[in-house]
């Protein structure tokens, strides 16, 4: 059986362990409850005939007085990146975490989600921003953990991603 | 015991051990009890004295005397008072607490704690020994039964040999509450299946176990969750010591779980602090809209209301029409006029205010020719100060120079002089000057009008008025003239103040500063 290990990375309360929890228990909890350290969860998938472990890794959020350790990422055969659509800062630490991301996981394949379209009236991110991303090479994705909008998209697509790797 | 930790040297390693030993360990064996009087007499005893003294206690006894350990103690600085691994003898270690009953009597409790004390002893011994010694202990075994005896104080602890971890001791209580598979002791375990997170941190720890000295390190938090759904947070050490490797992990104390309630409450706190700025954001795009909208309007409006203006002008200018309409209908008309006359300077002055609010106007400083800005000034309200029969004063020196906006400076002007017409009553002095002195650089509006009050000076800048006062003669005002003025003059980034006192009329005063 393949084992694979994915990380969630982004700044806080964008929604990561939303996202995990959307997609191992499908459930959510409007409650933010901030993670500390990590959380580790399984699921196991099927893509293409396929048996997949994925291991997810829930990360603390990143924010001025948390750095995420890099060591964290180590043995990640890939990792999604999360902003929160309604905090266009979350955006800024995503690109910054990436820049780590990429060297620590050699250019591990990644999706950038951006979290919460849900919350429709108070976007802050631009399209023309979104746009630059994708023509630099991100694959982004829209989501909603409370909606179950795409989550399993994001999860599939990557593990398609991680698998044409090797 | 205690001596060693008030020394503070020992080793950060064992550090959270003794702190729990300290704070944790329960009272539960060899419990005795002694009761004293306010002076500390010895009233009753319970319980195994024996244990802890070579004679039995005498009634009337002082308890330091019998039991000199507690010199000092009785009566308490505080109530309840708790010592713990208190060494009383060779082998003995004991916690102490002491109460005071509502009677006036003390009550000194003794539990035993050679045991726990006895666990740990070892390890803080040959610790402490290796740091200032740097002498091995020649006991090797004990190191291993010590550390596989760690359970009892919540510690997982492992052996690990090349590829594998093996178990040593038993699981504490916190491993079943987390229901993972059941684990037996000295077996190889697959640890990393186990606790994922380890995987990571063996690259951290792989440096201090095959390193020379001995050493650890703390891997990162991980959380687990317990049957009941609660969280559980891990952390692990990785210890070499005397060529040998242990993977140690523990909950995280009480103190941690603090912190981590410190996190949540700080990340909740800046998220409502990113939707208020989101909210600001909005509102202030709503309000620029709102004053775009309005400076749109008001500029449309001008157009059609300068024909109104300029046909009841027509009308009023015909004679053949005239002459034909009887006094009354000759009023209402000279009213319409004046009254779209009116309506227009409104317009004006909103055009101008929803400019200045939206930033439209840049301001660009020239040298501005004075004169030309008092007899604009003049021009625009000799009218009405005739009507009102008031005496306009000018004064210009000679050498005054300055730079400004001349358009937005004659209009800031126009208003203040506006304002001094509507609130001077018939006969008054209204003085417009230009000043250069050792003051510096000012003008001055004055008159000898109705004035206002402190609170009403103060206020007198703050954007729109809700009541607009009523001037001498009634006039009504638009509330937006000072405003207005309030925004060129700070454009300019010159400076306004205003002096006034009921009944003593205003002054406005302008400082000029940097042309
Ligand atoms: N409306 C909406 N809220 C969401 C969505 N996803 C997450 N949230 C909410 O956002 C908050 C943070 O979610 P978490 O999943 O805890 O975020 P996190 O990224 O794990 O946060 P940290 O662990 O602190 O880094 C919670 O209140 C969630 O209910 C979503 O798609 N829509
Ligand atoms: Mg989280």
């Amino acid at each position: 059986m393949i084992k694979k290990k994915i990380t969630m990375l982004g700044a806080f309360a964008v929604g990561k362990t939303s996202l995990v929890q959307r997609f191992v228990n499908s459930i959510f909890s409007e409650k933010y409850q901030t993670t500390i350290g990590v959380k580790i969860d399984q699921k196991l998938v099927k893509i293409d005939d396929h048996l997949v472990t994925l291991m997810l890794w829930d990360l603390y959020g990143e924010d001025d007085f948390l750095k995420v350790k890099s060591s964290y990422l180590m043995g990640s055969s890939g990792y999604l990146l999360v902003a929160d659509g309604t905090r266009a800062k979350t955006l800024e630490v995503a690109i910054s975490l990436q820049k780590m991301a990429r060297e620590v996981t050699q250019n591990a394949p990644f999706i950038f989600i951006i979290n919460k379209t849900d919350l429709n009236d108070l976007w802050e991110i631009d399209t023309e921003a979104i746009d630059k991303l994708r023509k630099s090479g991100w694959e982004v994705l829209l989501t909603s953990a409370k909606e179950n909008f795409r989550v399993e998209e994001a999860f599939d697509k990557l593990t398609k991603m991680m698998l044409q790797q090797k | 015991m205690t001596e060693i930790i008030n020394k503070g040297r020992i080793n950060p390693l064992i550090d959270p051990v003794i702190e729990y030993v300290l704070n944790n360990i329960p009272p539960y064996m060899g419990l005795f009890v002694m009761q004293t009087d306010a002076e500390g007499l010895l009233k009753n005893w319970f319980g195994p004295w024996e244990k802890y003294f070579k004679n039995s206690p005498v009634a009337g006894q002082i308890i330091d005397d019998y039991a000199p350990f507690l010199f000092g103690m009785v009566p308490p600085l505080v109530v309840p008072m708790v010592l713990s691994h208190v060494q009383i003898n060779d082998k003995t270690y004991v916690e102490i607490h002491i109460l005071a009953d509502e009677d006036g009597s003390f009550w000194v409790i003794i539990l035993d704690q050679t045991r726990q004390t006895g666990l740990m002893h070892p390890i803080v011994q040959r610790f402490y020994n290796s740091r200032l010694k740097g002498k091995k202990d020649p006991t090797d075994s004990s190191a291993k039964n010590t550390l596989a005896a760690l359970y009892l104080l919540d510690f997982m602890t492992f052996n690990k040999s090349k590829n594998a971890y093996k178990m040593m001791g038993n699981t504490p209580d916190w491993y079943s509450d987390i229901g993972k598979v059941h684990l037996r002791n000295d077996k190889a375990v697959d640890l990393k299946e186990l606790f994922p997170y380890l995987e990571v941190f063996e690259y951290e720890a792989e440096e201090t176990w095959s390193g020379d000295q001995d050493g650890k390190v703390l891997s990162g938090i991980w959380e687990e969750t317990k049957s009941t759904g609660e969280k559980l947070y891990l952390q692990a050490y990785a210890i070499r010591y005397d060529r040998r490797n242990y993977l140690l992990i523990k909950p995280l104390s009480q103190q941690s779980a603090l912190s981590s309630e410190f996190v949540q409450k700080a990340r909740e706190q800046e998220l409502t602090l990113d939707r208020l700025a989101v909210t600001k954001k909005k509102l202030k795009q709503l309000l620029d809209f709102k004053d775009q909208f309005v400076s749109i309007i008001s500029h449309d409006l001008r157009s059609p209301m300068g024909a109104v203006i300029g046909l009841t002008e027509l009308l009023l200018a015909d004679n053949s029409l005239t002459t034909k309409l009887d006094a009354g209908q000759l009023e209402l008309l000279g009213d319409i006029r004046d009254e779209m006359y009116r309506l227009l300077d409104y317009n004006d002055k909103l055009y101008h205010w929803s400019n200045l609010e939206l930033g439209n106007f840049r301001i660009v400083k020239k040298p501005i020719d004075a004169s030309k800005l008092i007899s604009y000034v003049k021009k625009m309200h000799l009218p009405k100060m005739n009507d009102k029969n008031i005496r306009f004063e000018t004064a210009l020196p000679a050498s005054f120079r300055m730079q400004g906006d001349e358009t937005l400076l004659g209009q800031a002007l126009n208003n203040l002089v506006g304002n001094a017409v509507k609130f001077t009553p018939e006969g008054g002095t209204i003085s417009l000057l230009f000043k250069d002195d050792k003051q510096g650089k000012r003008i001055e509006v004055k008159d000898t009008g109705m004035g206002m009050d402190q609170e009403s000076c103060d206020k007198l800048f703050n954007g729109f008025k809700r009541h607009t006062s009523m001037g001498t003669k009634g006039e009504r005002g638009t509330g937006l003239g000072l405003g207005i003025v309030k925004k060129i003059i700070d454009a300019h980034n010159f400076n306004i103040t205003v002096e006034s006192q009921p009944g003593a009329g205003s002054v406005f005063r302008i400082q000029i500063t940097g042309s």
